[in-house]
């Protein structure tokens, strides 16, 4: 007698209350047009070189990630906290944090994630030789 | 070890499943889009069937439903006399082409510049999507209701299939017709590979395979029931048959040799398609559901999970069935 393929779940279903389309979803955060609007008023010209600059800064804070990685890193976040921890990487999405030896009032935790929108600021020296 | 298919069974929709299309392979995966005789179109993840949105507009049975390669646009073509273009990003309406009677059939070209439409009114149309505004340009010389419309040979030729019993080959620059095949009966389904030129056509209780090109017979294979969709594997090994008995026929195309046979479904089989990576074929049934099944019975792939025997009796059997553990960075 054969055994029916197992399945990890069914497919999920419409849910109920909205047409859909999340637009958290990691597809509509790429493709669709950014949700933070030109600055001032938009003619083709201006968004051009606003996106120019968009792409400049952007490329810099990613660059700016890339050279945080094995230094320590000080976190200022909400409920007056401010850890040391030291820089292993970001997600795709720069929703959290990946850090090792956090230094937390409960001692040095090995391994943590960081929650970004906990984040208020961060600081970390870098290398002048670079 | 054989396995028995285990369908995947997608709900949502009220009344019959009449059409669907698969998207290319984007980055994101690929998607699947759904034709109801309820109005409202649904996209869903190819290879899960999870439901992503439904498209809400129409105010009549949806026909026709396509989308383009990249899945960033949907076309729906419905019995309120509309064609429309949705965002399929978003969801959002995008156009609404206006119809002198029922659409049944929208098909976009490689590069999403230009939608073909078909229908009731047995006239071709062609509409600039960048110039909607603009009258699209016509094709008329089909003598019944249009049920289907394909862009073929890289969009420089038109495939359409009508109630008149004919399949019409045409070019789109003269817009006049290149070949005919006479039938005896109406073509219920055509799908096109563009990758080999191959037409792929249902009638009566036959499939049948053409160059798209030339429109030569390459061979046809006689089923069991009366045919309403076939569709071709991506690789060319594989096609697969759904009709009036309920049942999905998966045949060998080489040896035109009937391979394995489901019952699942409540209702006719309205339309089947390959997805575009063949790992999977969808079916849309009267029964107003969708069913994904696996080519490859017990293979690993989207929500089917390939079991080794020994996991099957062990103690430790509480992986079957639960969610799989979802690693959240």
């Amino acid at each position: 007698m054969k055994t029916p393929v197992c399945v990890l779940r069914l497919p999920r279903g419409p849910d109920g209350t909205s047409r859909g389309f999340d637009p958290s979803s990691a597809r509509y955060q790429a493709l669709c047009p950014s949700t933070i609007s030109a600055s001032g008023p938009v003619d083709c010209v201006d968004l051009r070189s606003e996106q120019r600059a968009r792409s400049f800064l952007r490329e810099r804070y990613l660059r700016s990630l890339i050279a945080m990685v094995k230094r320590d890193v000080k976190f200022t976040m909400y409920e007056k906290v401010k850890v040391d921890a030291v820089f292993a990487g970001s997600d795709i999405d720069i929703l959290n944090f990946q850090v090792e030896d956090l230094e937390t009032p409960l001692g040095v935790q090995k391994e943590a994630l960081i929650r970004c929108p906990d984040v208020i600021c961060y600081s970390f020296e870098i290398d002048s030789n670079l | 070890m054989a396995m028995r298919q285990t369908p995947l069974t997608c709900s949502g929709h009220t009344r019959p499943v009449v059409d669907l299309a698969f998207s290319g392979i984007t980055a994101y995966g690929y998607f699947l889009i759904s034709a109801c005789k309820d109005g409202k179109p649904m996209l869903r993840q190819g290879d899960t069937g999870d439901w992503i949105g439904t498209f809400l507009g129409h105010k009549g049975a949806v026909w026709g439903a396509t989308l383009n390669k990249e899945a960033t646009k949907a076309a729906t073509a419905a019995a309120d006399f509309t064609a429309k273009v949705w965002d399929a990003v978003t969801g959002d309406e995008l156009l609404t082409l206006a119809h002198k009677h029922i659409v049944k059939s929208v098909n976009f070209t490689q590069d999403s510049n230009y939608l073909l439409t078909g229908g009731h009114d047995k006239v071709l149309r062609i509409y600039d999507l960048n110039k909607p505004e603009a009258e699209p340009q016509e094709i008329s010389g089909h003598t019944s209701a249009i049920k289907k419309a394909l862009w073929c040979n890289n969009d420089k030729q038109i495939l359409s299939a009508a109630d008149d019993k004919t399949v019409r080959l045409w070019d789109r620059s003269s817009m006049e017709v290149v070949k005919t095949l006479p039938f005896d009966a109406s073509v219920s389904s055509m799908e096109y590979i563009p990758d080999g030129e191959v037409l792929v056509l249902s009638y009566g209780k036959t499939v049948a395979f053409y160059n798209a090109l030339s429109l030569e017979l390459i061979k046809t294979v006689d089923v069991p029931a009366s045919v309403h969709s076939a569709s071709l594997h991506p690789e060319k090994d594989f096609f697969v048959v759904g009709g009036d008995d309920f049942k999905l026929y998966k045949y060998d195309y080489s040896t035109k040799e009937e391979l394995e046979s489901y019952k699942g479904h409540f209702g006719p089989v309205h339309c089947v398609r390959f997805s575009p990576d063949g790992e999977l074929y969808a079916s849309g049934s009267e029964d107003g559901t969708l069913r994904l099944w696996q080519t490859a019975v017990g293979k690993t792939y989207g929500l089917w999970k390939c079991v080794l025997p020994e996991e099957l009796v062990s103690e430790n059997s509480d992986a079957l069935y639960s969610t799989a553990p979802e690693i959240k960075a």
